[in-house]
């Protein structure tokens, strides 16, 4: 018995070994689409990009680019297939693409990346970049002085996000500020101008179209008031002449800052949503123009600077009203501590967001007034 | 001892009743007679034709009776014979119908089956005209090796005696570590035609009476010619010979042993073999070395802790390159991915095909070292290194990276301080790599599953094998993953179910004192 | 009359084993499970479905303490008579073994969705029944140490999951209260499901070498398993949106997909296949429970017999279907309802009627005595 037994399990493992190997497919048989460019064609379908690595020491070109026409991503798989030397694979997609045209004039086209989320075995850590011009134009982009294209995108995107001037949004955080009704999506925006460069932080509305973007300093005080803004920030902020007792020119002063603390706390009243923001920043003075004495003037000039970003946050708020968006997610305090008035503009967050009254106040402090007088 | 389980564990078999009737001429009750004739021409007949057995003739000088002494050439001390027992016997003694001769150990033996035995095991035997019993003298002395440092198990710090192939020597190396009385030695007599001595070596108030118990059943039911090594013996009383795993720990070292036998443990002492047995040996023992003990608590910690990281490196890292370049691919970063695939791309083999030959590469590299003299030995390290893993890349057979995972492999498995578990850990990698390459990193998870399945279901002579782990005992966790201040370990391992558990007194803590 | 000597689990392998049936893939599900039922405020109904469990758990310990020596079906045998245990194997068998195939074919689907996605289903589930069969056929003390030790080899899992910690927002939590205490209240008994398992207590306590703890130990094993449930669910809840969770099928593979790390990248695949420690106790145990009723009810000593057959019934009725996952979802909705039948609502007038029978063979006696 004991011995059948043995027998028997032993020839059906041998069936089962004879029988795998089914997912089985050689790394160098792969075609990875690193880079995925996702644009509006003329027939309400899309056009998609892709760039795969070349595994071939013969090979000049180190990467392949590829473009087709189809309706959905998976169908554009297929496709490059017929392209692609291995079999094609988006399992190691790094970043996506999609172009200024996809995300202004096709409405819910959110629903394209559908594939990443479905698909148990796609990742949905890419980063997303929207790109201004013609996708065609940064695919077949190839400066001598760059690395490939996929590895270029990463670098460009995770440099600018570390200094807080960009933002490095992945497809999971586009998911859930999608998903969000306190919180309008953002990403990386991006262009050609001679080189390739971010130029800021495209923001989309509630349903997902472009609406606006923020230049790099703007997408500086956008992280602030996120709290994700990173360890060190560069402010340089002119101060007022009657303080510096120079021209204005060359009143400028620099921080980098240590800790920044936002607050926010929400309240509602008659119809209407009020936001206090209280941002605590600690900085160090980095450089200055002026002869300004910082040890007498230093309640002073900790009062000029605060006013100066005081401006600049609420210049940036009074953008987020006029184009009815909120990438800070005010939405989400408004719906944990005020759930009753909340959930009447669920749906249009963004019109109740514009009519909301924003109050900020920024305090400053010096931590450290550098290595020379 | 053996647990009677509800569902029947793997059966102990005892040896079934099948002994052939003896080749010899002997029957049980035959005795010597009283003519020297006689008795000389029955050893002749009993012998054949032994070119070594030799018969010297003499009339005792004292008694003036006619007497011959019979003994195995090589396996005699010369000196003794011609100085005490020929010397007094032809020379002028004192005479009152002793023989007297000046040997250690004599005695009378009077039925063949008992002298001839004793002839074989080196002993001299002297019949005297007129006597119906031989006077046998203890004159061993064969070839032998004098004591020499452990070759498997070197050591730092650690003492410079290994044990050696007599078993009086190996008795007398324990007993120096250990004069107490309550150290037994359990004596028997294992094999058809090679009456190996085993001894089972234990501290009679600490180690547990069952363990004992089920260890002599064991041993005395083995029914085989000889035993002529220690590995024997383990593999024939092992609760799970089909399991890769030993069970049982084999040392060449008497430190070793003598810190298992304190710990509560038995050590077999098999006669005419180097190694000695520990028993029981959880799986954790096979991942210290006498040297934790002599290192700083702290070091020989990181040690221990490295050694368990190198096994799971050696049993699983090939097959998890397998697994990465051929299934899961998603979990190389990218940088290192496209490193990898420019590697890959001018390689023809797939990552199993050239893992396999790599490894295999290694074990051949390794068993040609190992038997090959020391001079021609550094030939083969060359060979391998040079030639196999620097032209192989370069002809792009093998990817670079594949070199250094074998090369990382190689290392973590020579840091496992017990040969039979790096045995065992080069079969299961390969099994391993087997698994991965049909599925995956979900394949070596079967396999480690299999793996711990078959670990904690193991015992070793009754005691479970995976010990300190599953099932937890935390207090032994003192002495296995790492290795705490000795003022720690102030009882033995539950492990080694020792009765008495008390191993040191609290008298003088630690450090200064305060 | 020690009829089971020599099987014995320790305490911590008790608690082990109760936990890891009680939580094996119910970490995955759970979250979205109490989010759509009561919102974050499900958070509170977990908290209640634990107390009524520990209460439940209580009450089958209750039970066994009177005939520590068997198992429920020797007691049920003894106190009620044989039909009554032989019912009770049969159910029990077939409970159990409804469980444990509701477990493997869970964790064959999650293999088949995120890891091997070209394998067939039955390969998988074959596969798994591999270590299955090397640890259940060694009875229950080598069940104890496996249990031990994939709940030790899987303490790495709530480390992994803080990495998405910058992920979070405490914000999305609250308000807590969003419906209403109703939809709380009302989402208790979903939680059952989740604490499915410790009926196996009626078979394991003859087993435990330290019964006197058996109460300790299984509210333990009930206190470690709404912890994980606690911390998974809390750790869900804030991050994900309200909306976006929702959108979400099993979140905890979703969070570990976010992960992304300097030395390696997309991990969930090998995080969710180094969980089937912890998945696996889903099935080994309840397989082994199930052959081990079978074979009780045959009177044989050796369970193995049974396990092969229904390893083999299993391998079998797999090549020709392995349920979906939403059939797997139905099913479980079934376990559900049969497992609160069973294993709450069952214990409750059989520890009356064993109470009632000790009083009245008391007075009995006491009146014979007279």
């Amino acid at each position: 018995m004991r011995r059948t037994a043995f027998k028997l399990a032993l020839s059906l493992i041998a069936a089962v070994c004879l029988a795998g190997c089914y997912d089985k497919v050689d790394m160098e048989d792969v075609s990875f689409s690193l880079v995925v460019g996702i644009d509006a064609n003329e027939e309400n379908g899309i056009r998609t990009f892709t760039t795969i690595p070349v595994f071939s020491k013969n090979a000049k070109k180190k990467t392949q680019e590829l473009k087709v026409e189809a309706r959905t991503l998976r169908e554009s798989r297929d496709k490059f297939d017929a392209f692609s030397i291995g079999s094609f694979n988006g399992r190691k997609a790094q970043v996506i693409v999609f172009s200024k045209r996809l995300v202004q004039q096709v409405p819910d086209w959110f629903r394209y990346v559908d594939v990443f989320f479905r698909d148990g075995r796609n990742p949905i850590t890419p980063k997303l970049v929207m790109f201004d011009g013609d996708l065609e134009q940064l695919f077949r982009y190839q400066s001598p002085d760059q690395p490939m294209l996929p590895l270029m995108l990463i670098g460009m995107i995770e440099s600018a996000s570390s200094r807080s001037e960009s933002v490095k949004t992945t497809l999971q955080e586009l998911h859930r500020q999608m998903y969000d009704p306190g919180q309008t999506p953002y990403l990386a925006e991006m262009s050609i101008e001679q080189d390739a460069k971010m130029k800021g932080t495209a923001l989309l509305d509630r349903k997902g179209k472009y609406a606006a973007t923020l230049s790099l300093r703007e997408t500086t005080y956008l992280r602030m008031l996120q709290m994700t803004s990173g360890p060190a920030v560069n402010l340089t902020l002119p101060l007022p002449s009657s303080l510096t007792k120079a021209p204005p020119d060359k009143s400028w002063i620099s921080l980098v800052t240590e800790r920044v603390r936002t607050r926010i706390k929400p309240s509602y009243s008659g119809g209407r949503f009020r936001f206090d923001v209280r941002i605590r920043i600690s900085a160090s003075v980095i450089e200055k123009l002026s002869h300004i004495d910082l040890d007498k003037l230093q309640k002073q000039v900790e009062a000029a600077c605060a006013r100066e970003i005081r401006g600049k946050f609420e210049e940036l708020i009074d953008k987020f009203q006029a184009s009815a968006v909120d990438p800070v997610g005010f939405g989400i305090y408004a719906r944990a501590y005020e759930y009753a008035a909340f959930r009447g503009v669920k749906d249009d967050w963004g019109k109740a967001f514009s009519e909301a009254d924003i109050r900020v106040k920024v305090l400053v402090s010096f931590a450290d007034e550098g290595s020379v007088k | 001892m053996k647990f009677p389980s509800l569902f029947g564990q793997r059966k102990y078999r005892p040896a079934k009743g099948r002994k052939p009737a003896a080749t010899a001429p002997l029957s049980s009750g035959e005795e010597a007679s009283d003519a020297l004739e006689e008795n000389l021409g029955r050893i002749r007949e009993l012998f054949g034709d032994a070119s070594d057995l030799n018969v010297r003739r003499l009339r005792i000088r004292s008694t003036g009776e006619e007497a011959a002494v019979v003994y195995l050439e090589g396996l005699t001390d010369k000196n003794a014979i011609n100085n005490n027992v020929l010397k007094p016997l032809l020379g002028e003694t004192d005479s009152e119908g002793v023989l007297s001769v000046t040997i250690g150990r004599v005695g009378w033996l009077t039925k063949w089956s008992d002298i001839v035995p004793a002839i074989l095991k080196g002993k001299s035997v002297l019949f005297v005209e007129g006597r119906a019993e031989a006077r046998v003298l203890g004159t061993e002395g064969w070839p032998q090796r004098s004591i020499e440092d452990p070759q498997l198990e070197a050591s730092l710090k650690g003492a410079h005696q290994g044990f050696v192939e007599t078993i009086e020597q190996n008795v007398a190396l324990i007993r120096r570590y250990l004069p107490h009385r309550q150290l037994k030695f359990a004596n028997l007599t294992v094999g058809r035609r090679g009456d190996t001595r085993v001894s089972i070596v234990y501290l009679a108030d600490v180690a547990n009476p069952e363990i004992l118990k089920e260890l002599e059943d064991r041993i005395s039911q083995l029914d085989v010619d000889v035993i002529i090594n220690t590995g024997e013996l383990a593999e024939l009383i092992e609760d799970n010979p089909y399991s890769p795993f030993p069970q049982l720990l084999v040392t060449e070292r008497p430190d070793a042993a003598v810190s298992q036998i304190v710990q509560g443990r038995f050590v077999v002492l098999v006669d005419r073999s180097p190694g000695v047995l520990v028993a029981p040996a959880p799986f954790t023992s096979f991942f210290q070395s006498i040297d934790d003990y002599s290192t700083r608590w702290s070091i020989a910690t990181f040690i221990r802790l490295l050694r368990f990281m190198a096994f799971f490196v050696s049993i699983g890292l090939p097959a998890f390159y397998i697994a990465v370049t051929s299934f899961n691919f998603e979990l190389i970063p990218i940088k290192l991915l496209l490193a990898i695939g420019e590697y890959r791309g001018s390689v023809p083999f797939s990552p199993f095909v050239e893992a396999i030959f790599m490894e295999l590469t290694l074990e051949m590299i390794r068993e040609a070292g190992v038997r090959l003299p020391a001079p021609v030995g550094q030939t083969v390290g060359i060979v391998g290194g040079i030639v196999i893993g620097q032209a192989i890349v370069q002809a792009g057979l093998i990817s670079n990276l594949m070199v250094i995972v074998v090369a990382f492999t190689a290392i973590a498995s020579f840091i496992l301080p017990n040969f039979d578990m790096v045995a065992a850990v080069r079969l299961i990698r390969f099994s391993l790599m087997i698994a991965a390459a049909m599925f995956g990193i979900f394949g070596i998870m079967i396999g480690m599953m299999v793996l711990i399945g078959h670990l904690i279901a193991l015992e070793s002579l009754g005691t479970p094998f995976a010990s300190s782990f599953a099932p937890i005992r935390f207090s032994d966790w003192k002495d296995t993953f790492i290795r705490a201040p000795l003022w720690k370990m102030g009882r033995r391992p539950e492990g080694s179910r020792a009765v008495q558990s008390d191993r040191q007194g609290p008298t003088r803590p630690e450090g200064d004192g305060r | 009359m020690k009829k089971y000597a020599f099987n014995e689990i320790t305490t911590i392998q008790y608690i082990s084993l109760i936990n890891g049936m009680t939580v094996s893939f119910g970490f995955i599900e759970i979250p979205a499970d109490l989010h759509k039922k009561a919102g974050t405020g499900g958070l509170i109904s977990l908290l209640l479905g634990t107390l009524v469990t520990m209460a439940a758990s209580l009450i089958v310990v209750q039970i066994m303490r009177r005939f520590p020596n068997g198992t429920i079906l020797d007691m049920l045998t003894r106190r009620v008579g044989k039909w009554a245990g032989r019912l009770a194997a049969v159910v029990i068998a077939a409970y159990f073994l409804f469980y444990g195939y509701i477990g493997i074919v869970y964790s064959t689907r999650v293999i088949k969705a995120r890891v091997l996605q070209e394998t067939p289903a039955y390969i998988t589930l074959f596969l798994l029944l591999i270590p299955t069969y090397v640890v259940a056929r060694n009875g229950f003390r080598v069940l104890g140490r496996y249990a031990e030790l994939s709940i030790w080899l899987s303490l790495w899992i709530p480390f992994v999951f803080l990495l998405v910690w910058r992920h979070t927002n405490w914000n999305y939590l609250f308000p807590l209260l969003e419906r209403g205490w109703l939809p709380i209240l009302k989402a208790v008994p979903d939680t059952f499901f989740y604490f499915l398992g410790f009926f196996a207590t009626t078979l394991f306590y003859p087993f435990l070498q330290k019964k006197e703890k058996a109460s300790f130990a299984i509210l333990t094993a009930n206190g470690l398993t709404m912890l994980s449930y606690l911390f998974i669910t809390i750790l869900s809840f804030i991050f994900f949106s309200p909306e976006e969770m929702k959108e979400v099928n099993q979140p905890s593979i979703y969070m570990l997909k976010t992960i992304e790390l300097r030395f390696i990248e997309q991990v969930e695949g090998l995080f969710i296949v180094m969980y089937m420690l912890i998945f696996s106790m889903s099935w080994i145990p309840p397989f082994l429970l199930s052959s081990f009723c079978a074979a009780w009810l045959f009177g044989r000593a050796d369970h193995r017999l049974f396990l092969r057959v229904l390893m083999i019934g299993i391998v079998l009725f797999s090549c020709f279907y392995v349920p979906g996952l939403n059939t797997t979802y139905a099913l479980s909705d079934k376990l559900t309802k049969v497992g609160t039948v069973l294993e709450y609502a069952l214990p409750v007038p059989l520890l009356l009627f064993f109470m009632l029978q000790a009083r009245i063979s008391r007075k009995r006696s006491r009146r014979r005595r007279l």
